[in-house]
């Protein structure tokens, strides 16, 4: 079965109460970016905020978004590392009013830290929530928040439900899909497979066509055992 | 009392047998391989997509001819497409095509050989004369040849010389063209001196080349009064001045003359219309529909040779025609051809037909059945031949007859040259015409021989073909490449009488590109000759073989 996604294109937006304030918070979303989208992005205006953590107000404490030359960037304009499209990347923001910071890892690399950062953690938003640019899409994986980093515990969700009934609410062009950049399949192996043959008078043929595009196709041999039910050579 | 039997269709190198029965074909061959290639021992695989080499080319329709001549230093991709009415050259070495060339509406009917740096371009109507393709400050640019050469139709290269044959008036003949430069160099006169036959003379400020015998054809051009063709009567000792058979006219030195083409004296002529030459291991093979000739020795006549010197001469024919020049395709020590009966590998001394087989394990039927019956040469009707990496691939584009009763069809086989084995190929592969070339890589290019494909004006390249991954399953217009093999009859070392198969194990490799989970569809027939419906057998389809 195929993986599903969260797609968020045109202003879509996921919003998710997280029920109360949090002093610290860890967001993980692995997220992976339409090309296009990037190219557009990366050619002028940037994205929107496609991760965010608000307070109960919605004021952002910190948010990851692309730049307009195609970095990460912060809720603070902070940019460094390229970002790439077509692929899954892990971005991970890390809210701590203890020490005033925000801060962004992308695949477990601190790449951004902004301060001061004093807005406590209450509202999860994933979506591209500005209509202003097209195209703008991009694809959430799975996401979770909670105290520590890793956890899940104040909320988590993978998008196997096939909806989004677990937000608190949503906006415009957002859905759940099928994975758009799956994995390559693993290297196929030969196999030798059991094929039942007919019962028959004089003789056999066997046709094998393939259905459907391959990399390879390989074939080594067709075995069968054959017994004669008419040695002396038939009626 | 019944006994087990254990066959193994594990040796495929036979590929394709047709001309025997399924129960009789031998161990190791097939009744059906599309899309699989059999050069590998042991195992058959998929090919993979072709890809294309050109963009499409704006304004034409299709590409009705393929060159990659390898000009010294700056081998090119040269395509030859048609709007229907006009020809034109385009150079498609990169993914930016050259500014096209016009070619008259030349139709291009044998595959273009190259001298040194000219690519040479017959008219197949016998309406003008050869043209040239060269290089000039390295842009592709399409030319007159110059020297007078005749209005042929076909062209090889051969003891030096280029060699035309078959004009309208001429359908028989065979030219032979000057021996120094297929466009000897033009010398610059001086002086003449007018006089009657015999009496005048040109004299030029460079020596003039060896070549100027006394019987020599040579044109003056750019003169006073002196343009024409003359017969060089006398060469002076130092090379200096020429006494011509004709008048001079005019006393005025300017101009220029040359060596041109001995249409009147240097031609030999065979017994029927001709259809191709090739050139091998110093033979000159001269194709006719259902014969072909051989001219050994390296002196043709004309030019002022004595006739003494001359030893070119027709040997005995033989009856291996030619339908089509475009099928005429050399490779190593070989020339191979196609005619109504089969796919022939000639050296110049002997032949032997690649579909028929003396022990029958060929494809004589398939071709003469499947692919060339009703095959009347026409526009879009075409026999093409190209080698590549020990493959021979062979097209035939076949127009509906309705006096034979046989659909327009695009068929291709492939032999693998080192056993002889053929196998089909799709849609994907089949070509007008074929190129190879060597420098500065190896690989073969065709124009699709399909005019009403979308695609039809874009060239492509074979090489992938052989090197099937997930970046080419498809050919390069989607369409998924989804091979077929079908079994000669099973278990025939058990008799011809009622058996019993069961136990049947198929050992495969079957790896998806991506998520296209692509499946084997099994299915069986029974009888002697497949007679009944192909049915599935229980475990079909079978799935792919990725984890």
């Amino acid at each position: 079965m195929a993986n599903k996604v969260l797609r968020s294109s045109l202003g879509g937006l996921a919003d998710k109460d997280l029920g109360s304030d949090h002093a610290e918070s860890w967001t993980t979303a692995i997220i992976a970016l339409d090309p296009a989208s990037l190219a557009s992005w990366a050619s002028g205006p940037g994205s929107p905020g496609l991760v965010a953590m608000l307070d109960a107000s919605f004021f952002t404490a910190e948010w990851a978004q692309i730049s307009t030359s195609g970095l990460w960037q912060g809720a603070g304009l902070t940019t460094d590392g390229a970002a790439s499209g077509g692929v899954w990347v892990t971005v991970e923001i890390h809210c701590d009013t203890g020490d005033s910071s925000g801060k962004i890892y992308i695949d477990g690399t601190l790449v951004i830290t902004e301060s001061p950062m004093t807005t406590a953690s209450r509202r999860l938003e994933v979506g591209a929530g500005y209509t202003g640019q097209d195209p703008c899409l991009f694809y959430v994986d799975e996401v979770w928040v909670g105290p520590t980093r890793g956890s899940g515990a104040y909320f988590h969700d993978d998008f196997s439900s096939g909806n989004l009934d677990a937000w608190s609410f949503t906006a415009d062009d957002i859905t759940v899909v099928d994975d758009p950049f799956p994995p390559p399949p693993s290297p196929a192996t030969i196999v030798r497979r059991r094929i039942t043959l007919a019962r028959a008078n004089q003789g056999l043929t066997v046709r094998v066509q393939q259905q459907g595009s391959s990399a390879a196709t390989e074939i080594y041999a067709l075995e069968t055992i054959v017994r004669s039910l008419d040695p002396g050579g038939g009626p | 009392m019944a006994k087990d039997i254990l066959t193994i269709e594990g040796s495929f190198a036979r590929g394709i047998v047709r001309d025997v029965p399924r129960h009789a074909e031998p161990q190791g061959g097939s009744y059906d391989l599309l899309d699989y290639l059999v050069d590998r021992p042991g195992m058959i695989y998929k090919r993979g997509g072709a890809k294309y080499q050109s963009v499409a080319l704006s304004g034409e329709n299709d590409l009705i001819g393929m060159a990659a001549p390898e000009f010294p230093g700056d081998a090119r991709v040269i395509a030859f497409a048609s709007d229907g009415s006009n020809t034109t050259a385009y150079d498609i070495t990169t993914d930016t095509p050259g500014t096209g060339q016009d070619c008259e509406s030349a139709l291009i009917l044998e595959n273009p050989p190259l001298y040194v740096d000219r690519l040479i371009i017959c008219d197949g109507r016998g309406t003008n004369p050869p043209k040239k393709g060269y290089l000039d400050s390295g842009t592709f640019v399409v030319a007159d040849l110059t020297a007078g050469p005749p209005s042929a139709k076909y062209s090889c290269l051969h003891a030096g010389r280029l060699v035309l044959a078959n004009s309208n008036d001429h359908p028989q003949r065979v030219w032979f063209g000057p021996a120094l430069d297929i466009e000897p160099p033009r010398f610059t006169i001086t002086a003449a001196s007018a006089g009657a036959a015999l009496a005048g003379s040109f004299t030029v400020a460079t020596p003039l080349t060896s070549d100027f015998l006394a019987g020599a054809p040579f044109t003056v051009a750019n003169s006073t009064g002196n343009d024409g063709t003359y017969t060089a009567a006398s060469v002076s000792e130092d090379l200096l001045t020429i006494v011509p058979v004709e008048a001079v006219a005019d006393g005025t030195g300017d101009g220029d003359l040359g060596l041109c083409w001995d249409t009147f004296n240097g031609y030999l002529d065979v017994d029927e219309e001709i259809t191709g030459l090739a050139s091998t291991q110093g033979v000159l093979l001269v194709f006719s529909r259902g014969q072909s000739q051989r001219v050994l020795g390296d002196i043709p006549p004309g030019y002022g040779v004595p006739s003494s010197e001359v030893n070119m001469a027709l040997q005995p024919s033989v009856h291996v025609g030619c339908i089509d020049a475009r099928s005429l395709v050399k490779d190593e020590s070989w020339v191979y051809v196609a005619n109504e009966i089969g796919v022939y590998a000639m050296n110049g001394a002997g032949q032997q037909s690649l579909t028929t087989k003396d022990d029958s394990s060929g494809v004589g039927s398939l071709w003469t059945l499947d692919m060339i019956d009703g095959f009347a040469p026409a526009l879009g009707s075409v026999v093409a031949a190209g080698v590549f990496n020990s493959h021979l691939f062979v097209t035939v584009s076949r127009r509906e007859n309705v006096e034979h009763d046989v659909t327009g069809q695009r068929n291709t086989i492939a032999c693998f040259l080192p056993t002889g084995a053929w196998v089909r190929m799709s849609g994907g592969v089949g070509a007008f015409m074929y190129a190879t070339r060597f420098a500065p890589f190896y690989e073969m290019y065709y124009a699709l021989n399909d005019e009403a494909a979308s695609d039809a004006n874009q060239a492509r390249r074979i090489n992938d073909i052989f090197r099937p991954t997930s970046d080419n399953p498809s050919d390069p217009d989607g369409v998924d490449i989804e091979p077929l093999w079908e079994t000669r009859t099973l278990g025939m070392a058990a008799g011809i009488g009622m058996k019993h198969y069961d136990l049947g194990h198929l050992t495969y490799l079957l790896s998806d590109a991506a998520a296209d989970d692509p499946t084997f569809v099994v299915t069986e027939s029974v009888g002697l000759e497949a007679g009944g419906a192909f049915v599935a057998v229980t475990e079909s389809p079978l799935p792919d073989t990725n984890p």
